[in-house]
């Protein structure tokens, strides 16, 4: 268990990397960026699959902590938090939901569409949606908190 | 030496006694004033009919050249932030803190998803300048740099002059890493999420080729300043059949939602994220347009990923 959990952190990070390269991340910020990806969808994947957790939960609980670990980087390195929020983000997002209400739509079009088609597709399109909405309002939620502390602080 | 007292600084000829009242910033002005600063050239408007017989009236006029330098620079600081992917407040609230460090008395802003409307008031003058806003391009790194400018604006650091020169060689900067590892970076990031979406050795392969190319297509669009939209669906349509072209010709491969991870560069994570704070701090409508500008992109990648597949014939479909 431990074992996949460390490989899921691997493979998040890898994503985060990416998108921190892509998105042109100041190089003192690149490792904080790999950290908060990694650890996000490693947790998600632990309370998925160890805890039992449903995706949408797991995922407002990771969401959360990528927004804490965010704050903190950007309170650390007198950095943006967004910059590390943003790449952090990545790994959680519902690609392969998002994929599958996608051809699940096309299916419920087709012509030879039955209720389960529409059944289905209605359920991930619900899933995709929810997981999105738990993301922004986790990544959301510990900059609303911590805000409050400094007023004239410019930009964390 | 004995520094100059406020009495010496008013009687300067460049406005002093409006600079220096507040007092906090005044270690920043000071040597605002000691360099040699060609003040902009005044429009029309500028020369305004000096009063009979006062040194105010010259004054006056520099005044308000200096108001209108104050106002380009806190603009162009606000542009090079929306322009590069910072969220609103981030926006408002440095161009508010620099104008105060650069000497207004009062500042107003409005940040609209495509402009950035600044009005600077000191005492009865006032200035209103709006920025077009045309293009999102992000780059982070412009956006801390720039950041890290306000912030020595603030501590008196940098002044006008400098703090100028600084924001020129951040819009000038060149990408913080070479082309070949952005590209070969991306690719593999996105055989990562082909490898967390159940994906095997020979899937992650095929995401890699595919998101790699999609890159250089991007890329290459983007330079030949072709529409942002159509280049989303293009760059989705060419990732899409590479590899669902690849996954074919391997027939071991079996693994549906890892063709999904290739057009996974494409999503708009900072409209989305930056979408979410600005709702949360009262900036209803920036945030609408870009969390409409993300479903549109995501609609985008949806689009030219499925056209790609119908052509390739997918078993996916």
């Amino acid at each position: 268990m431990l074992l996949a959990v460390l490989e899921d952190a691997l493979f998040a990070g890898l994503a985060a990397a990416a998108f921190a390269i892509l998105f042109n991340v100041p190089r003192r910020t690149l490792g904080p960026c790999i950290v908060t990806g990694a650890v996000g969808h490693a947790l998600r994947y632990a309370l998925v699959h160890a805890m039992g957790l449903g995706l949408v939960p797991a995922t407002l609980v990771a969401a959360i902590v990528i927004g804490a670990f965010a704050q903190l980087f950007g309170r650390l390195l007198r950095v943006p938090w967004t910059v590390f929020a943003i790449t952090g983000a990545i790994p959680v997002v519902p690609g392969a939901l998002a994929f599958q209400t996608m051809i699940g739509a096309l299916r419920v079009a087709g012509a030879t569409a039955g209720t389960a088609d529409l059944d289905g597709t209605l359920t991930v399109a619900l899933r995709t949606g929810l997981v999105l909405g738990a993301i922004g309002v986790g990544i959301g939620l510990p900059t609303l908190i911590a805000r409050r502390a400094k007023e004239t602080d410019l930009a964390s | 030496m004995v520094e100059p007292s406020p009495q010496t600084v008013r009687a300067g000829p460049s406005g002093g006694e409006r600079f220096s009242r507040s007092g906090r910033w005044a270690r920043g002005r000071r040597r605002a004033r000691a360099l040699p600063y060609p003040p902009p050239v005044s429009e029309p408007d500028d020369i305004l009919p000096a009063p009979s017989g006062g040194p105010i009236g010259p004054a006056r006029v520099l005044e308000r050249a200096e108001l209108a330098d104050a106002i380009d620079l806190v603009l162009w600081i606000g542009q090079l932030l929306l322009e590069h992917g910072a969220h609103a407040s981030q926006v408002e609230q440095t161009i508010v803190h620099v104008g105060a460090a650069l000497g207004c008395d009062k500042l107003d802003v409005l940040v609209s998803p495509n402009a950035l409307v600044v009005t600077t008031t000191e005492g009865e003058d006032f200035r209103t300048k709006i920025r077009r806003i045309t293009r999102l391009h992000v780059d982070l790194t412009a956006v801390v740099a720039v950041n890290d400018a306000a912030r020595a604006t603030l501590t008196g650091e940098l002044d006008r002059v400098a703090l100028r020169e600084r924001l020129g060689a951040i819009a000038r900067a060149r990408p913080a890493y070479p082309r070949w590892l952005v590209v070969a970076m991306v690719g593999l990031g996105c055989a990562a999420f082909a490898r967390l979406f159940g994906g095997e050795l020979l899937a992650c392969a095929a995401t890699f080729v595919a998101a790699a190319i999609g890159l250089v297509v991007r890329q290459e669009l983007t330079r030949r300043k072709v529409n942002a939209v159509l280049v989303v669906v293009l760059t989705a349509f060419v990732a899409g059949t590479t590899s669902a072209g690849l996954l074919r010709l391997m027939p071991g491969a079996h693994a549906r939602d890892a063709i999904v991870a290739s057009v996974l560069l494409l999503v708009p994570g900072v409209s989305l994220i930056n979408a979410v704070d600005d709702l949360a701090r009262g900036h209803g409508v920036i945030a609408m347009t870009r969390g409409f500008h993300g479903l549109v992109i995501s609609l985008a990648i949806a689009v030219g990923l499925l056209l790609g597949l119908a052509l390739v014939g997918s078993p996916a479909l």
